[in-house]
């Protein structure tokens, strides 16, 4: 009898407890949702949250060089307010144009650090020291770091920064510093060996004017290599050849009858690759490879009839699908077509990070839980993000390389997607990440 | 065997044996089969032809001008543009384009550069032809940049593209690289025959042997010269248009391209047609070679890029020294005062002064307060070119590689934790300057043995070949570049940007002190004697080998020092951050500031910080649909070196000259202009009285000396 007494009082409690948690919650959700913004952090005010890009553009080296990014970042900007703006207030995008330059890349740095909540869409060639975006205070005082969400990083420091969460991550593998361990995206080549030919060799293209992309593509190619393709010849090329040049890498190609041929460097010197071989005559290839540098509109005029089936992977869903995918769509409405490049879509991924992980504070804390340490912490715990269908899942959060991608064709000067068949899907299958090991310091 | 001969020999043979490892390194004995070799004589024919066009225009208009015309290349890229515009832009017939291209516009373009420009500098000195050449140059492909976007730009088709072109074995010879050898063949015969037997070209020769002489006996020199000029131009323009579909338009790319060139026109010695023609070639088979025969990997993965520019160092060591069609400093201008050590004590305490009222009370934020610290470390290394070339009359281009050695030596020795010394150490920035000293040595022995044009060619290689060959290794920067802490001494926090700037402030007004210092000490004297006359200055016992080592070394220290507080600024260096392009606008500005005083380099390094303000800030300002600030980084020098034609003593100068008497202190500036007045006034008599039939004969007024003080008036400095 004590005992079922016990018991009703222990369920008694429970209950109790169960009701006051639960009250406390709602009122908690409603108190969060009903809350008025204000100002949290540097760059959030009460009805503004201030974002900034920075890129590479007006230089008189490579005039306009990363304006798609800006383009993309800052058209996010008004369509988000369009829709009402995140966590209660507009978006302001602040555009600072880093120049190709050391210098104006550490101030851009340093003046987003005052300004703004965080910096999105970054493609700053001659981001190599990341202190200041460390160091940059919060609104308390606090050292916590100004969130940053590159598209591209080409320094190592960006690459292991806290702060920083690229969209594309890099390939290195910092938990084994030694021997250097590359995780490589090589899906392409299991489709191609399977649906192509089983005998892929060829000629392979090191863009030579920089070590530090000389490492990141000669890795890439040695695991396309350790998967089987075999390899004719691999030269050093500088950006800058003319397309007399790349004759003796079409009489390679020529002599040894390749199957595969790919340049690593950008889309000029894959469309006077294609051409010079058009000029020679070359018939044995039955796979021109090229990365995301190609899915352009200076390639397709640049080649000309001599770029017909250059294939190329993306590792979003292409412009051509926009009507079918809603985010390619919001970017292509919002850059204009003519605007729209491989870059800006990067550029609008992130901004989609930024989108996201701003909500999902504001679902955890309140519209009032904006920090940049929220940020950072969120940010941190996001494995899994697809950009709202626009990629496939991709840990962001931990920096781990993603292995989705699609397979484009170029066909009648369109391209067109090859593989996966259905539109807007990804090929995410794990073999499509090799590791493989390489010693940098091998290229001086 | 002089001294100087074993000097070169040793130059030379150790160039060639850094090229004999490289080649035995990377030579690929697999690829020598027939096809490989068709295949390579095609693109060293094709190529070679190419520099061979360029460069010929390029001694065309030299020895008729005298003048070497760095602005070759961007003349031959702008062109190319304008090709495109006309061509394809506005569906002109190739054959109307071509003809509007070469036979109007390019002549044209030259024309009016020989009568507005080149004809001016005819007398200047050296440092101010090169300065206007390359300013020009830098004009141009500003202008490119501003009216055309390479990246949206359609590409220019090849001549006959649709065509199947000529087989040679399994190597197929596009109608276009035929054409483009053909068009090589032809220019070449062209030239001989318009030199050799015709009237023009007898009055060109005439006036590339003595201008004065030809035209005692009716050549008209400026006719000529505009003629060479209008050829000149023309060929850059067909170079441009062949390399355009090759290269792409791009405009960085087609201009250097075709600077590549320089050494087939060293080869020719600036004089020989047939040589500049088998110099292109030279260097065609070079690259030819490097490009079918040799697997450049690893370490040296980015020589290949630097193979013009070992060809002209190596031309320039090796070949016999030709005569320099150069005018002579004709001293038409009042010789500057020199400044003396209390005044520039009062000016930089001035300046330091303004400096911490701007950071105490102007309420500039931390990237502003940045800008004005680039702006004074810029004007350091500006500061550092002033011993070499505003007093010793030195050209360097390569002020650049020593600002990069510099800033290596800082991170090597106190950029991090792991360095020799603390992280940030004073030390650094004296290894830095030390470490500047070998490679100013090096750069100096070209110059014991080279002197102006051919100088600063040599230090032009010298800064080319610095960047893939040295800057890359991974010893040095390799890829991932260094970082480097900020300044740490005595306690204070130079992480914060205003510390900096006035740390910064105080060693540019110490730096500008022992300047001044050192132009008024016997060193000084023997580098201004060493400028106007080399063989004077040995017949009075000065040993000019110590003497322009000694000036070099000084110059790459002050360089490498300002290096070491570059990569303090910066927080890290890396290869791409000292590429010769971005030196040149130093040498630009300084010329355009005052090459030989002080307040040159800051007005320099000020001038640079302010173009690119304006650019950064008003990127959007248009006018007639162009934005016109989109390359003022190129334009603003361009424009501002242009200008130094006419006023070669710099604005600084000039501005000098102008305030200075109302200072009070001044009596000798009051009393030079009451006297320069005077003078004007008896001019104007003397026409007057010419003009109303009076005396044929008047003596011409002279200017009185200048008013004698302590201080004695020496060429160099500011008023």
């Amino acid at each position: 009898m004590r005992a079922v007494k016990r018991l009703r009082w222990v369920a008694l409690a429970t209950a109790v407890g169960v009701v006051v948690a639960l009250t406390a919650g709602t009122a908690s959700g409603q108190s969060s949702a009903n809350e008025a913004p204000k100002a949290t952090e540097v760059g959030v005010s009460a009805n503004q949250i201030r974002i900034a890009v920075i890129a590479d553009v007006n230089t008189p080296l490579a005039p306009g060089l990363f304006k798609g990014s800006a383009d993309a970042v800052q058209a996010f900007g008004k369509y988000i307010n369009k829709k009402g703006g995140i966590a209660k207030r507009q978006v302001q995008v602040d555009f600072i144009d880093s120049k190709l330059s050391p210098d104006e890349t550490r101030n851009a740095i340093i003046q987003a650090c005052q300004n703004d909540f965080a910096i999105v869409g970054t493609t700053a060639l001659f981001l190599n020291n990341v202190d200041d975006m460390i160091a940059c205070k919060d609104l308390k005082g606090q050292a916590t770091g100004l969130p940053d969400i590159p598209e591209l990083t080409t320094d190592v420091s960006q690459q292991r920064s806290p702060v920083s969460f690229p969209i594309i991550a890099p390939t290195r593998d910092w938990a084994h510093p030694t021997p250097e361990v590359y995780n490589e995206r090589v899906g392409q080549v299991y489709w191609f060996k399977k649906n192509v030919t089983k005998d892929l060799h060829g000629v392979f293209l090191i863009p030579g004017d920089l070590k530090s992309t000389q490492i990141t593509t000669i890795s890439g190619w040695k695991a396309m290599q350790k998967i089987g393709v075999g390899n004719d010849g691999e030269y050093t090329i500088s950006g800058r050849d003319p397309q007399d040049k790349y004759l003796p890498y079409v009489q390679t190609l020529k002599s040894k009858n390749s199957t595969f041929a790919r340049s690593g460097s950008n889309d000029v010197s894959m469309a006077y690759f294609r051409k010079e071989a058009q000029t020679q005559g070359v018939t044995s290839v039955k796979v021109w490879d090229c990365s995301l540098a190609c899915y352009s509109q200076r390639f397709i005029d640049t080649a000309g009839a001599a770029g017909e089936g250059q294939y190329l992977e993306t590792f979003f869903v292409p412009f051509e699908e926009a009507s079918k995918s809603p985010p390619v769509k919001a970017y292509l409405s919002s850059v204009g077509k003519a605007n729209a490049d491989g870059f800006g879509a990067q550029a609008w991924i992130a901004a989609l990070f930024f989108q996201d992980v701003v909500n999902k504070i504001v679902k955890a804390q309140g519209v009032n839980g904006l920090t940049r340490a929220n940020f950072l912490a969120t940010a941190k715990a996001e494995h899994n993000f697809t950009a709202q269908g626009m990629i496939g899942p991709t840990d962001i959060g931990g920096k781990v390389p993603g292995g989705c991608f699609d397979l484009l064709q170029l066909k009648g000067g369109k391209w067109v997607r090859v593989y996966p068949k259905k539109a807007t899907t990804f090929d995410c299958n794990k073999r499509n990440i090799q590791p493989v090991q390489f010693d940098s310091s091998s290229i001086g | 065997m002089t001294r100087i001969g074993r000097g070169r020999l040793t130059l030379i043979f150790c160039v060639a044996l850094f090229c004999g490892i490289v080649l035995v390194e990377s030579l690929n004995q697999a690829a020598f089969t027939t096809d490989t070799i068709i295949g390579a004589v095609i693109y060293a024919l094709t190529a070679g032809s190419i520099y061979a066009i360029a460069a010929s225009g390029l001694v065309v208009t030299y020895t008729t001008s005298g003048v070497f015309n760095f602005a070759q290349g961007a003349i031959g890229m702008i062109m190319a543009f304008l090709y495109w515009e006309v061509r394809v832009n506005q569906r002109w017939p190739a054959p109307i384009a071509l003809i509007f291209v070469i036979l109007v516009a390019a002549p044209l373009l030259g024309a009016v550069i020989e009568r507005l420009i080149m004809r001016k500098l005819v007398n200047t000195t050296l440092v101010v032809q090169l300065v206007v050449t390359i300013g020009l140059m830098f004009f141009f492909m500003g202008l490119a940049t501003t009216l055309w976007d390479e990246n949206t730009i359609s590409p220019l088709p090849e001549f006959f593209a649709d065509k199947h072109g000529i087989d040679i074995g399994n190597v197929v010879l596009t109608w276009h690289r035929f054409i483009t050898i053909m068009i090589a063949i032809g220019i070449a015969l062209f030239l001989r025959v318009l030199l050799y037997r015709s009237r023009t070209g007898v009055a060109m020769r005439a006036v590339v042997d003595n201008r004065d002489l030809a035209a005692l006996n009716g050549a008209k020199p400026g006719r000529v010269s505009a003629l060479a000029w209008a050829l000149g131009c023309s060929m850059a323009a067909i170079a441009g248009i062949l390399l355009a579909p090759n290269v792409g338009l791009r405009v960085d790319a087609l201009t250097l391209f075709i600077v590549d060139a320089f050494a087939a026109a060293i080869i020719g010695r600036l004089r020989s047609l047939p040589w500049t023609f088998a110099g292109g070639l030279i260097i065609g088979v070079v690259q030819a070679f490097a490009v079918n025969f040799l697997n450049l990997y690893g370490r040296w993965s980015t020589a290949s890029t630097a193979i013009p520019a070992i060809i002209l160092f190596i031309a320039l060591l090796a070949l016999p020294q030709a005569r320099l069609e150069l005018g002579r400093l004709a001293p038409k201008y009042r010789v500057p005062r020199v400044t003396s050590v209390r005044e520039t004590a009062v000016g930089m305490g001035v300046l330091l002064a303004v400096i911490i009222l701007v950071v105490s009370f102007a309420g500039f934020g931390v990237p502003d307060t940045r800008r004005i610290t680039i702006a004074i470390i810029t004007s350091i290394i500006m500061l550092s070119l002033i011993p070499l070339t505003g007093w010793a009359g030195q050209i360097s281009l390569a002020q650049i590689t020593f600002v990069g050695v510099g800033a290596y030596a800082m991170a090597e020795v106190a950029g991090n934790s792991s360095s020799w010394f603390n992280p940030g150490s004073p030390l650094g920035l004296v290894a830095a300057a030390v470490l500047a000293v070998p490679f100013g040595v090096l750069m100096a022995l070209p110059a014991l043995r080279l002197q102006g044009l051919y100088l600063a060619l040599a230090s032009m290689a010298f800064a080319v070949m610095a960047g893939p060959l040295f800057f890359s290794q991974k010893e040095v920067y390799g890829a991932g570049g260094r970082r480097i802490a900020t300044l740490a001494f005595l306690g204070i926090d130079f992480n914060d940007a205003n510390n900096f700037l006035v740390a910064v402030t105080v060693i540019f007004g110490l730096l500008a002190l022992f300047v001044v210092w050192l132009r008024r000490s016997a060193f000084g004297r023997r580098l201004i004697a060493l400028r106007d006359s080399p063989a004077a200055s040995a017949t009075v016992g000065i040993n000019l080998i110590v003497t322009k080592l000694a000036v070099f070394a000084l110059a790459a220290a002050m360089a490498g020092f300002a290096g070491g507080l570059l990569g303090m600024y910066r927080g890290s260096a890396g290869e791409m951050d000292f590429q010769m392009l971005v030196g040149i606008p130093f040498l630009l500005l300084l010329v355009v500031g005052g090459v030989s005083c002080v307040s040159g380099a800051l007005f320099g390094g000020i001038s640079s910080v302010i173009l690119l303000i304006i650019e950064q800030d008003h990127p959007g300002v248009m006018v007639a649909g162009i934005a016109i600030f989109a390359a003022l980084t190129r334009v603003g020098p361009g424009l501002a070196a242009l200008g130094v034609g006419r006023n070669p003593e710099g604005a600084v100068v000039e501005i000098g000259q102008a305030f200075a008497p109302l200072l009070p202190w001044r009596r000798d500036a009051r009393e030079h202009m009451r006297a320069e007045r005077a003078l004007k006034r008896a001019a104007k008599q003397q026409r007057a009285l010419l003009s109303a039939g009076g005396g044929a004969t008047m003596p011409p007024p002279t200017l009185p000396a200048e008013v004698p003080d302590e201080r004695v008036p020496v060429p160099g400095d500011s008023p």
